[in-house]
């Protein structure tokens, strides 16, 4: 079993490798860290701009400012890359060539995604990096940390989204079929959810258990009301229903409830994938 | 080395392959041919474990659906259509298939041999079509597998490089490597051939040695030294 288990990991691992160089050698990864660095640094300035005043806003006010917009470009980015990572190699026929060597399917799937995964954190932590060390030159360096805290919430988003990607690559037909599915997907997590869950609470009264629900099966949600509640715990900047989860759980067990669903939602859809790519043929 | 019994395989509503039957021995040479969609490229999917069939197919007495990863290990395979990524290096490629099979070794020999070290830092995207087919047959040949499965191995390859193919199988011949060739044209193998294999739309029209090919078969099997 052990040696198995080593066998695997042996797989995974060149897999992995070979993804984060392959991933790393497209240009785009680099833009994407680009608008990274650059959304800081705007929403830093813009913070202050609405304030009347031509400065830029410490780390901790920015980090908190950026929650919504960089949630956005990490789960879009995310759910493409994952979307085409599986059906992209079946169309190049790479994956063929792949499978058809001594290797396990599940060991080859997990390596590539978390080469994927590792590439997307290497460009979100460049992005942020540079980006917060600008805002921290031009403005008073407070609450450091939280910087931190929100890049790791932004890379546990963005391997969520590349596990959905995953599942929508190896039940796509082809890659457009595939980035369809992912855009979707995302105006689904960002847009379209939170209209069905607010439609749901006023059209048919759901209790408290049911919105509870709801808020755990949209993982941007849920990285959302993370970054609040580790942030900042306003009930204002929380909405009603981060408000009404606070007030239930408290703040710790709410916490704990959303970081345990945060890594289901890195698991669970990850697992699906490799299950069907076990079955599919190639 | 290899057993298939009754093997069938349907893509959608079409049978593809229809109850074959094969056993090779090891060391033994055997030709797989037919026309485009006699079911060729199909029998070595299946015997990668690639896709689903009904049947077995034993490789070294192990059963490809169970054992698929160590079947795989036994089996070197040069695909019809070769296909690697793009953007690496040519030994760079080398080197991920060796990893893959668990190989750490010095892979610089076996480019040499295979003409492949001039050309070690060219990217794949750069390579011609006789490069990516000599490319193919290098980490087919990755850990020395007991059984080779060749889909139109000439393909693509100028005379020089067929008659190169040709002499590396040879050498793997004498070597006791088990060889499926599957090709519209045998060209050079004609003489290393120890039987044929025809098939029809899926199904075994004709199983025995070469010269004793149905005369229609035989159209399509090529005398020795043919042009490609």
């Amino acid at each position: 079993m052990t040696t198995l288990l080593a066998i695997q990991w042996r797989t995974a691992k060149v897999v992995l490798q070979r993804e984060v160089e392959e991933v790393l050698a497209n240009r785009w990864l680099l833009v994407y860290a680009a608008l990274m660095g650059l959304l800081v640094i705007v929403v830093s300035y813009a913070g202050y701009r609405e304030l009347g005043q031509a400065a830029f806003q410490g780390l901790g006010r920015t980090t908190a400012s950026l929650l919504g917009l960089a949630s956005l470009l990490v789960s879009v980015t995310s759910l493409v890359l994952g979307a085409t990572a599986v059906v992209g190699e079946r169309e190049r026929g790479t994956l063929a060539t792949q499978l058809a060597q001594p290797i396990s399917w599940e060991a080859f799937l997990v390596g590539k995604f978390l080469g994927q995964a590792m590439a997307l954190t290497m460009a979100t932590s460049l992005g942020l990096g540079v980006g917060g060390l600008v805002v921290a030159l031009l403005a008073p360096l407070d609450q450091a940390a939280l910087m931190l805290v929100f890049l790791g919430l932004m890379v546990a988003l963005g391997a969520a989204m590349l596990g959905t990607g995953y599942l929508v690559s190896v039940v796509a037909g082809d890659r457009v079929q595939a980035l369809l599915g992912a855009v979707a997907l995302w105006f689904w997590f960002v847009l379209v959810m939170d209209l069905v869950a607010l439609g749901a609470v006023t059209a048919a009264h759901l209790n408290e258990a049911s919105l509870w629900v709801l808020l755990l099966l949209n993982p941007v949600e849920v990285v959302r009301l993370l970054a609040i509640l580790w942030l900042e715990p306003d009930p204002f900047v929380l909405g009603p229903l981060g408000s009404f989860v606070r007030d239930i759980l408290g703040v710790e067990a709410a916490l704990a409830a959303l970081a345990a669903a945060l890594l289901a939602w890195i698991i669970a859809p990850l697992g699906g994938a490799a299950a069907l790519f076990r079955r599919q043929e190639v | 080395m290899l057993t298939v019994r009754g093997l069938s395989k349907r893509f959608g509503d079409r049978l593809v392959l229809k109850g074959i039957d094969l056993e090779v021995n090891p060391g033994q040479v055997v030709a797989v041919l037919g026309p485009n969609g006699a079911g060729k490229t199909t029998i070595f999917r299946c015997v990668l474990g690639l896709v689903h069939f009904q049947g077995q197919v034993l490789v070294g007495g192990l059963d490809v659906r169970r054992h698929g990863r160590e079947v795989r290990r036994l089996i070197g395979y040069v695909p019809q259509s070769p296909a690697f990524h793009p953007h690496m290096t040519v030994e760079e490629t080398v080197r991920y298939y060796a990893r893959l099979r668990g190989l750490d070794g010095n892979i610089q020999g076996l480019m040499a041999t295979m003409g492949l070290d001039s050309i070690s830092g060219k990217r794949v995207r750069e390579l011609s079509g006789g490069m990516l087919q000599r490319l193919a047959v290098t980490v087919a040949q990755l850990g020395r597998p007991p059984l080779m499965l060749l889909d139109e191995p000439f393909a693509n390859l100028d005379r020089a490089g067929q008659a190169q193919l040709a002499s590396m199988l040879r050498e793997w011949q004498e070597a006791g490597v088990t060889i499926l060739v599957a090709s519209h044209h045998l060209g050079p193998l004609v003489s290393m051939v120890d039987r044929a294999l025809a098939l029809e739309d899926g199904r075994v029209v004709y199983q025995g040695p070469l010269a004793g090919l149905p005369t229609p078969l035989a159209m399509e099997a090529p005398r020795e030294g043919e042009a490609l």
